[in-house]
């Protein structure tokens, strides 16, 4: 296919849906076709893996034994468990992927919502504590401290899909690639005419607006707000990221944070982390690691930006943007 | 001459007898038509002006509305043209979408689908704008036609579509 900036460069892309989700995979190059496939083959496959509502996947079976004995998972399912642990060590428990029995409690792991009676809350909790996870390298064995608990890597499993995809499609020979899983987007390489990729920040106040646009190359864009999923009960919004902390949806001032990184898991996991925190908190913890980018929607009319995406990101008309150091 | 100017002075005779703008007089249904006729003239170069407005807009970007299921395109509607709001109905399998489109943009009009989020999101009315029914697994989507005109955007992080995510189940 002819690209933009007159360079004949095959491009193969394809849409499809898994991780109940909509993707979106797209490659430049001689072998951008193989490349794609192959990608979405190993979609496919995570999504055996790790899915909480596949019986049997993976997941499900360290969820529905590792409370009574130890459950033996791939090498592959141990090792995202491990950097997942990892990033909730890192975040201070803001990401958490023992979250799980709270989701289930106010319906929020099917579509049956319902406000928890806070006795309900407290009596689940409990469960959640991501250092109740036992992984034991030795044999790639999963345990629970205790019955009750499991994990959801909801909101990491499409940034690590995107890096997985992403090194397989490197082993192809293609010079650029899109991979959009549901709003997590990770990009390779540049467009034919020699620009970045132009990647929108959804506006959280529109569902067809833009809160500005990046033009990046070689990274992940992810975002996470209450804007992408909520109920209403008697007038009260209840949004689905969970503070693991209390038990409830996280009182946060921001209404989305998006990360700009190199690791599309660690972007995932930071921008749930992140809007847990709120603005201050998550200010702080970029100060104190400067190695991502951040953008955070704070109003309908207000943006924050680290300092690092000065000259790569800008915000839409009616919007200001303000960057922090 | 003589019959003409006979004919001449019958005229004036009779607008003496029935003045038609003399104040006082009711409204009389020739009045409504002139009325009628001068709103439609005023109004006549802002409809021109919006629909040479609109089609300027889509012949400029090349837009089209594109529905796919399944990831594979069942549907196409050069929105470049389109000279009125156009009601279209899409059917796959056993089920049914209904799209509405016109020459600035495109939108899910109705879905038998159990979330609605797909006629929630609106009107598309830019290039890669879309909206998603993950229970039917249809996307709406907003393509250019035009190779010449860059995408606005490749992507949107933060959103499938329109589409307030769903937790990976």
């Amino acid at each position: 296919m002819d690209r933009d900036g007159g360079t004949k460069e095959k491009t193969y892309s394809t849409e499809f849906f898994a991780m109940n989700t909509v993707m979106y995979i797209e490659a430049v190059g001689p072998e951008s076709e193989e490349a794609v496939l192959a990608g979405c083959d190993k979609i496919y496959a995570l999504d055996a893996m790790l899915s909480r509502t596949d019986p049997k996947s993976e997941i499900s079976q360290v969820n529905a034994g590792a409370g009574v004995s130890e459950v033996t998972v791939s090498e592959e399912t141990f090792r995202l468990l491990e950097n997942a642990v990892l990033l909730c060590e890192d975040t201070g428990g803001t990401f958490d992927i023992s979250i799980a029995p709270i989701m289930d409690l106010w319906g929020f792991s099917g579509s049956e919502y319902r406000v928890p009676a806070a006795e309900e809350i407290a009596a689940t909790i409990g469960f959640v504590d991501y250092s109740g996870l036992i992984l034991d390298s030795s044999n790639f064995g999963v345990s629970f401290s205790g019955d009750g608990m499991s994990v959801d890597l909801g909101a990491i499993a499409k940034g690590y899909a995107s890096d997985c995809v992403l090194e397989i499609m490197k082993g192809f020979d293609i010079e650029s690639a899109l991979i959009n899983l549901g709003g997590n987007v990770c990009v390779y390489g540049k467009k034919s005419n020699g620009e970045g990729f132009r990647v929108a920040i959804a506006d959280p106040t529109h569902p067809t607006t833009y809160a500005g646009i990046l033009e990046v190359s070689d990274l992940s864009i992810i975002t996470s707000g209450g804007y992408e999923r909520y109920f209403e009960k008697d007038g009260k919004k209840y949004i689905h990221i969970m503070d693991p902390y209390t038990g409830m949806p996280a009182d946060s001032d921001l209404l989305s944070v998006s990360i700009v990184g190199p690791n599309g898991m660690r972007c995932d996991a930071l921008s749930t982390a992140l809007f847990v925190m709120g603005k201050e908190a998550a200010i702080e913890y970029w100060r104190a690691h400067r190695d991502f980018g951040c953008i955070l929607v704070i109003s309908e009319t207000e943006v924050l930006a680290s300092r690092d995406l000065e000259g790569v990101f800008t915000v839409t008309d009616g919007k200001t943007l303000d960057f922090f150091d | 001459m003589e019959a003409m100017d006979l004919s001449g002075d019958k005229k004036t005779s009779d607008l003496q007898k029935k003045p038609r703008y003399s104040p006082g007089l009711a409204f009389c249904r020739s009045d409504l038509v002139l009325v009628l006729c001068i709103a439609v003239l005023a109004l006549f170069p802002y409809t021109v002006g919006k629909y040479l407005q609109a089609r300027a807009t889509s012949e400029q970007s090349g837009m089209a509305a594109v529905l796919t299921v399944d990831g594979k395109e069942v549907w196409r509607e050069e929105l470049t043209g389109l000279a009125s709001e156009t009601t279209y109905s899409v059917e796959f399998g056993t089920e049914e979408i209904v799209i509405c489109a016109d020459a600035s943009g495109a939108w899910v009009e109705a879905s038998d689908c159990p979330d609605q989020i797909c006629v929630h999101t609106g009107k598309l009315s830019k290039v890669g704008q879309a909206a998603v029914c993950i229970p039917f697994r249809v996307v709406l989507k907003i393509v250019a036609t035009n190779p010449s005109q860059p995408d606005e955007v490749d992507a949107v992080s933060g959103s499938c579509g329109g589409l307030y995510e769903i937790l990976f189940g």
